[in-house]
């Protein structure tokens, strides 16, 4: 049976990574999105610029430390969790015993398949960070404007994301 | 630092095109130190256009804007910075950041601009407050006062860093005729005992003629009138009377035209409703 294998190369090279990519475009990077919209069409940004606090500084370079560092730690948090659910599957499904799937687990993935699946999600972190506040920063024109750069940040960040994951995979794991 | 003498700020031959469409056509002002200047005139007039040249976050087309004696239109961001520390400005709105409490915005810039320790930002955050009426409202968010004490924290705000300078967009609308008072007793007292000079673009003329000490009426890009508050209320010129007793019938015309108007709200027109337009008139 290969499923261990199959849930430790998959989930950290791939699962992991995008899904939790996904989650966080869909509950942080519109967020962020949405707030920074806010402040700018109701000239929070512009009181900010005009108290000389440079709106870069004062509110992307945090949110970008946080999404850098909150990212890989949540695909760490997710990884457990996947290789759990694999546990549960092959226990109480597949009637494995629990000594075997940790052990078929831990040969069948190398360090270099976690490794790969943490510097996407580096990289997916500063994707999603950058789409959302550009999105924000961007807005016009009220309480409108902010729902569009809203969704427009939501689609631009899943589409950028999916099509780095596949450039990230094919450097790492096709290129010779 | 300015002696007497030289402006604060000194404002020639500004020009601001946006196309084909004159918004400041050609003015020239300075204003010196202690001195109160309230900016007047109607709606989409350019009142805000010159406030946004003269704080630096418009660039002219041509002319030449001095603050504290540097030229503002020359500057990169960094140098428009550290001009912009030396004055306070408070917001039509507030803009008031809305995730901070009341005490949080008033103490944001002694927190970005100085070393001050926590104890005492937390003293000049408390006496900026008692000034405006508004101690004992520290923890309060934003979302939780009224409009009117929103623009009072805004002006608490503004005073935070004691700036020379202070612009204020509409100070007192929105506020009850008490608190107008309060308002325009505070702007008397620092510009009177802090030698603080104010630049107020305001609607209200019974607030605009208690605090100025020179005004400037603006009309289509132009100045129409300037003179200290006597000389405005004794002017000769129409506009300028039918404005300052706020008569509906007069010679500024009523309607912009709907190119103006358009251009005002910075909104492209929308295909959608252009389409719509041109099937209505079809069927009419």
């Amino acid at each position: 049976m290969y499923v261990p294998d199959l849930v430790m190369v998959t989930l950290l090279r791939e699962m992991g990574p995008v899904l939790i990519a996904v989650i966080v475009i869909g509950r942080s990077g519109s967020a962020v999105a949405a707030e920074l919209g806010t402040m700018k069409v109701s000239e929070e940004i512009e009181a900010l610029e005009v108290m000389a606090i440079n709106p870069v500084e004062y509110l992307v370079v945090p949110r970008f430390l946080a999404m850098l560092i909150m990212l890989p730690a949540l695909t760490i948090m997710g990884n457990y969790i996947g290789v759990l659910g694999g546990w549960a599957v092959c226990r109480f499904a597949l009637n494995f015993n629990t000594a075997g799937y940790i052990l078929r687990a831990l040969q069948s993935a190398d360090t270099w398949d976690l490794y790969s699946g943490m510097i996407k999600s580096g990289v997916f972190a500063w994707l999603i960070i950058t789409i959302a506040c550009n999105a924000g920063l961007r807005v016009e024109g009220g309480a409108e404007g902010v729902g569009q750069a809203t969704t427009a940040s939501v689609v631009q960040a899943l589409l950028a994301m999916l099509v780095m994951n596949a450039v990230l995979t094919g450097i790492f794991f096709f290129s010779a | 630092m300015n002696s007497n003498g030289e402006p604060i700020i000194e404002v020639v031959d500004l020009v601001r095109r946006f196309g084909d469409r004159t918004v400041i056509n050609d003015i020239s002002f300075s204003i010196h130190r202690g001195e109160t200047l309230v900016i007047m005139g109607g709606s989409g007039c350019g009142k805000s256009t010159l406030l946004r040249h003269i704080i630096g976050s418009m660039k002219p087309t041509s002319g030449s804007v001095k603050v504290f004696g540097e030229e503002i239109t020359m500057m990169n961001e960094r140098e428009i910075a550290r001009v912009r520390r030396r004055f306070g400005m408070l917001f039509q709105s507030g803009a008031l950041l809305a995730s901070l409490t009341v005490g949080e915005n008033v103490a944001l810039p002694l927190l970005q601009h100085t070393d001050r320790s926590p104890d005492e930002i937390e003293d000049i955050v408390e006496t900026k407050l008692q000034m405006v009426g508004l101690s004992g409202f520290e923890n309060l968010k934003p979302a939780e006062i009224s409009g009117g004490m929103k623009k009072r924290v805004g002006l608490a705000r503004a005073l935070a860093l004691d700036p020379e300078l202070l612009f204020s967009d509409e100070p007192t609308s929105g506020l009850d005729p008490i608190m107008t008072a309060v308002v325009d007793q505070l702007t008397l007292k620092l510009t009177h005992g802090s030698h603080m000079t104010a630049v107020v673009v305001t609607h209200d003329m019974t607030s605009a003629f208690r605090i100025a000490t020179r005004m400037i009426m603006l009309g289509h890009g132009d100045i129409i009138a300037q003179g200290t508050p006597d000389e405005i209320r004794t002017s000769s010129n129409p506009e300028v009377q039918q404005f300052i007793n706020g008569e509906a019938d007069g010679p500024i015309p009523l309607n912009l035209s709907q190119d103006e108007h358009e251009h005002h709200r910075h909104v492209k027109p929308r295909p959608f409703l252009a389409a719509r337009s041109r099937f209505h008139h079809k069927t009419q």
